[in-house]
């Protein structure tokens, strides 16, 4: 006698599983079409016969490498960033002593209060001030540190086994070097962590970039396909638009699904970020 | 979370003169630009507000000028509205479905990691990405969805430029999206919840539904709270979605908050009422976050005592 | 060890203070000669640039072309907002008031009063009037900006209807339209949203949609609705112009390029791509006459000095050759622009090749007017667009969408 609540279950979880992977399907059906299949009523899904030339012009129709090269660029130098700033504080904060410590450490903590939208315009404003609308440094300077990584890796190094330092101590090491060489190398899975977040965040982001770029040889991805959808306003032409954001996509999914478990782990910190 | 105490120390050899300054370098530059670009804005936001500025010369001072003008503008109160419904329709469908599907992974399922994966496709695509293919599925001509409802029969519906349609096709196309997410932590929720509670009650011949909502929904009720807090946070800050398929149309229909705040800052260029109308948001969205702190506590402790 | 060096705090501070200022100073070498800003294609930089070359060769003044062909107004107040101003700027009317009035731009009047080789009288008083906000002169004018009825004398001699011609009425076209619509193929005249194109019926109904104070919109007065709904009624009771199913997306100017509109209204920005792509015969005319005359809108770009530029005189001297009379030939010629230069306008230069009424743009210039640019222009106009979006659909009647339109544009421009 089948158990009614797991047949129910898996029923549901596949519907629902179905459900979420559908669009992403539709996705790359859609990106092998030529426009005229996709304009064809009743629409045939599978095409037939399938090309990719929606691809190849997607990269010469519009500036998708450089879109995707800024992608890349400005979330491996963010990571970069957040790795060392949020490793380095995180350690300080939980093996040092300092004076104003825990001030300091609220005040930091503070910041994962404030929603990101209380402080675009102000930081639009400083940009603009400073000369730096319309740069690298715009895209890549505010989020080279993040309260969530302090956050992190300051829960991790709490958790150091004091006879590790002790012992460390008494062999001479300095801060750096026990940061270094004992440290950092057990936490690991806390760089992942941050790796992947930090990664996904970046690759994702939208209105910052919207907001502070507008040259075509700035756009990060999300921003070039938005201008890319916006070129075709008139009569979009879905299959290459597809295409594009498959390009766009492809690279996120990847990385999620190789560090997957990191990424579970670091959603389950996350949930006090929201 | 909570600021711990250090774990008592040095108690043998090496003296800890440079400690301190050691420790200065380490947080030197995650400090420098967390303080520059993440606590001066906030501050500077807060300033702004106060004032009518347009980026060109200096801003002006106005006082409470731009609160005001936000409460006496019936637009502000239809964006306000328009929110609402769009966080309402939001949290209650995330957590319907996400409650659901969570009570079918917790039945000892096979192929968790499948269906894991599978749900979380959507939370690690860009918004713009996720928008630009449900625009394609909304698609008036020959977009899936009317294709669909034409096999029964229906007539093309113009989804996203239909003032009706417009804001709960981004809802479902935003818990579409975020629905593994909530899903993985109700799961988590549930797993904590010690399996001698319904069991015991099943042996007293209480039948599942009955379990369910006597039992497991009542300790699930700190997480319950903690999701719906989060999910309301993430459909507050709506945007990405609006920018790209409706543009705050038809006739402001979808025009949320932030989209709005978008437009009066980068588009029309009055910061001053954008910060007001920024702050105005924080002060709700601070509030939420305090409460989610607060109960995450809860929850952790809940956890780790069990 | 040099980690010791650093290890005050004080020091550590300083020091990176020291970088972040560093880096914010990243400006770039200081500039040499004359930073010019401009917006335009492709085919109008290659006009621009030997204009350029020349006054260097002349004056051997170097000039730095900034060319922000998208979202120039935007990118301008970036510029601006970081303290990088270019000396000479391009602007149009309709941006103008938002730096003018912030003192970005230097006040010219006096600069051209005591100029020997050019003078006020140089230009079209209309377009003086367009680089001008609150009495004071901002910008020299390069071009005037107004619209005509582009129509297809092709299709005009198919029907056997007879062109028009200076003087026809609405009620003229309202009797010729039907011959030269075939429904579902062919169309009498085109339909576009936006208010500059609409903008037109309303003021030759004798209505606005301000008033001349900019305080008041005046678009639910009986005038305007007249104009409005006469617009309206073209496409959705009369049918003389198609719907946008019927359009399927594509823009008016591409139906017209495609032979399936008789007229439409337009600016002489086309002719550069018309004189190439179309095949059949065309030609201008001006709008039609309403009760209240025959009025079109007379805007401007014109080039402006930055009032904080160390450069005046250089300044000057480039906004002078800009303006001069070879060098608006030279933009003139390749059919761009209606000139803002009377001698301009009346020679070969411009009325020359298609379309051969071009003296129909001058003879407008008369009855036209600026449109009138408040500082929420760009919020007023996204409001226009928006709210009539269900008129013109024929969702709802004219005058029922106008009515929160008006109240939320009184409203924008008292905010101002």
């Amino acid at each position: 006698m089948p158990d009614l609540r797991k047949v129910a279950a898996y029923t549901a979880l596949t519907l629902g599983a179905l459900a979420c992977a559908f669009p992403f399907a539709l996705l790359l059906s859609t990106s092998i079409m030529t426009y005229q299949q996709s304009v064809t009523y009743p629409p045939e899904f599978i095409p037939r016969p399938a090309t990719f030339e929606n691809y190849v012009r997607a990269f010469t129709s519009s500036s998708l490498l450089t879109y995707f090269g800024n992608s890349v660029l400005i979330a491996l130098l963010t990571v970069a960033g957040q790795l060392a700033t949020g490793a380095m504080a995180g350690y300080a904060f939980a093996r040092l002593r300092f004076p104003g410590r825990n001030v300091l450490f609220f005040a930091i903590l503070t910041t994962m209060m404030v929603p990101v939208q209380v402080n675009l315009v102000p930081l639009f404003a400083m940009m603009a001030r400073i000369g730096w609308v319309d740069t690298y440094w715009a895209l890549i300077v505010p989020d080279l540190a993040g309260a969530f990584g302090v956050f992190l890796f300051r829960q991790w190094f709490l958790n150091l086994p004091q006879e590790l330092e002790d012992a460390a101590r008494l062999d001479g090491c300095n801060p750096w070097q026990f940061f270094w060489r004992v440290a950092l190398p057990t936490a690991l899975p806390a760089v992942a962590t941050l790796g992947i977040f930090q990664f996904l965040a970046s690759w994702n982001t939208f209105m910052w970039p919207l907001v502070v770029t507008n040259s075509d040889a700035l756009f990060t991805l999300p921003v070039g396909l938005a201008k890319f959808q916006n070129q075709m306003a008139e009569t979009t032409n879905w299959p290459l638009l597809m295409a594009a954001t498959a390009v766009a996509v492809l690279p996120a999914i990847a990385v999620f699904i190789a560090l997957q478990r990191f990424f579970l782990r670091g959603l389950m910190e996350g949930a006090v970020k929201g | 979370m909570g600021v711990e105490s250090l774990p008592a120390g040095p108690s043998k050899g090496h003296p800890l003169r440079h400690e301190a300054n050691w420790a200065w370098l380490f947080i030197m530059p995650a400090l420098a630009v967390i303080g520059v670009f993440s606590l001066l804005p906030t501050v500077g936001s807060f300033a702004i507000s106060f004032t009518s500025w347009d980026l060109l010369g200096t801003p002006r001072w106005v006082g409470m000028d731009n609160y005001q003008a936000l409460l006496q503008d019936p637009l502000f109160y239809k964006v306000v509205g328009n929110t609402l419904w769009f966080v309402v329709l939001y949290v209650v469908l995330d957590m319907v479905i996400a409650l659901a599907l969570a009570v079918a992974l917790n039945q000892k399922i096979r192929g968790l990691a499948i269906f894991r994966t599978a749900y979380f496709l959507p939370v690690v695509t860009s918004m713009v990405a996720v928008s630009i293919v449900w625009e394609w599925i909304y698609d008036p001509g020959f977009g899936i969805l009317n294709v669909v409802i034409g096999w029964f029969g229906a007539e093309k519906v113009h989804w996203l430029s239909d003032p009706r349609f417009a804001l709960p096709c981004l809802v479902v196309m935003s818990v579409w999206k975020s629905l593994g997410y909530t899903m993985i932590l109700f799961l988590a929720g549930l797993q904590a919840i010690p399996p001698e509670y319904t069991e015991a009650a099943a042996v007293d011949g209480a039948s599942g539904v009955t379990r369910f909502f006597r039992i497991t929904m009542p300790l699930l009720g700190p997480t319950l709270l903690l999701v719906g807090i989060m999910a309301t946070i993430r459909a507050f800050q709506t945007f990405d979605s609006v920018y790209l398929m409706t543009q705050g149309g038809p006739r402001r229909a979808t025009t949320v908050v932030v989209y709005w705040l978008f437009q009066n800052a980068f588009t029309y260029f009055k910061l001053g009422k954008a910060s007001a109308l920024a702050y105005m948001l924080f002060a709700v969205l601070l509030a939420l976050t305090l409460m989610q702190w607060s109960l995450r506590k809860r929850w952790v402790h809940q956890e780790e005592g069990t | 060890m040099a980690a010791r060096m650093l290890l005050s705090p004080r020091k550590s501070l300083l020091a990176l203070s020291a970088a972040l200022a560093v880096l914010a100073g990243c400006a770039g070498p200081a500039r040499q000669g004359l930073a010019f800003s401009t917006w335009g294609s492709i085919d109008e930089m290659d006009i621009l640039k030997p204009i350029l070359a020349e006054f260097t060769r002349r004056t051997e003044i170097p000039v730095e072309l900034q060319h922000f062909p998208k979202d120039y107004a935007h990118k301008l107040r970036m510029v601006v907002a970081a303290a990088r101003v270019p000396d000479v700027m391009f602007i149009s009317n309709e941006a103008l008031p938002g730096f003018a009035d912030r003192g970005v731009f230097r006040d010219l009047g006096p600069l051209l009063e005591e100029d020997p080789d050019l003078g006020a009288s140089d230009f079209y008083p209309q377009v003086m009037k367009a680089m001008s906000w609150k009495g004071k002169l901002y910008g020299i004018p390069r071009d005037l900006s107004n619209l005509v009825v582009f129509y297809n004398k092709d299709l005009f001699d198919a029907a056997g209807v007879r062109y028009p011609e200076a003087g026809w009425t609405f009620a003229d076209l309202l009797r010729i339209a039907p011959r030269l619509t075939r429904p579902g193929e062919q169309w009498a005249i085109g339909f576009q949203p936006q208010p500059l194109v609409w903008t037109p019926y309303v003021w030759s109904h004798g209505g606005d949609i301000m008033d001349e104070s900019m305080s008041r919109c005046t678009l639910a007065d009986p005038p305007a609705l007249q104009g409005l709904n006469f617009y309206v009624d073209l496409r959705n009771k009369h049918h003389y112009a198609p719907t946008d199913k019927e359009s399927g997306n594509a823009r008016m100017t591409q139906l017209f390029a495609q032979g399936k509109l008789a007229m439409f209204v337009y600016g002489r920005w086309a002719v550069p791509g018309y004189r190439k792509k179309l095949t059949f015969d065309w030609d201008v005319a001006p709008f039609p006459r309403g009760p209240a005359g025959s009025i079109v809108d007379t805007d401007s770009s014109g080039w402006g000095i930055a009032k904080d530029s160390p450069k005046q005189e250089e300044a000057w001297k480039l906004v002078k050759f800009l303006a001069s009379r070879w060098s608006i030939e030279q933009f003139t010629k390749s059919g761009l622009i209606v000139p803002s230069r009377p001698d301009v306008a009346n020679s070969p230069a411009f009325l020359a090749g298609k379309p051969a009424s071009s003296q129909v743009f001058l003879d407008v210039i008369e009855t036209g007017r600026p449109q009138r640019v408040p500082m929420a222009y760009d919020e007023i106009t996204w409001e226009l667009i928006d709210n009539l979006a269900p008129a013109w659909t024929g969702e709802e009647p004219v005058d029922k969408a106008v009515k929160p339109l008006c109240e939320r544009i009184t409203a924008l421009l008292r905010e101002s």
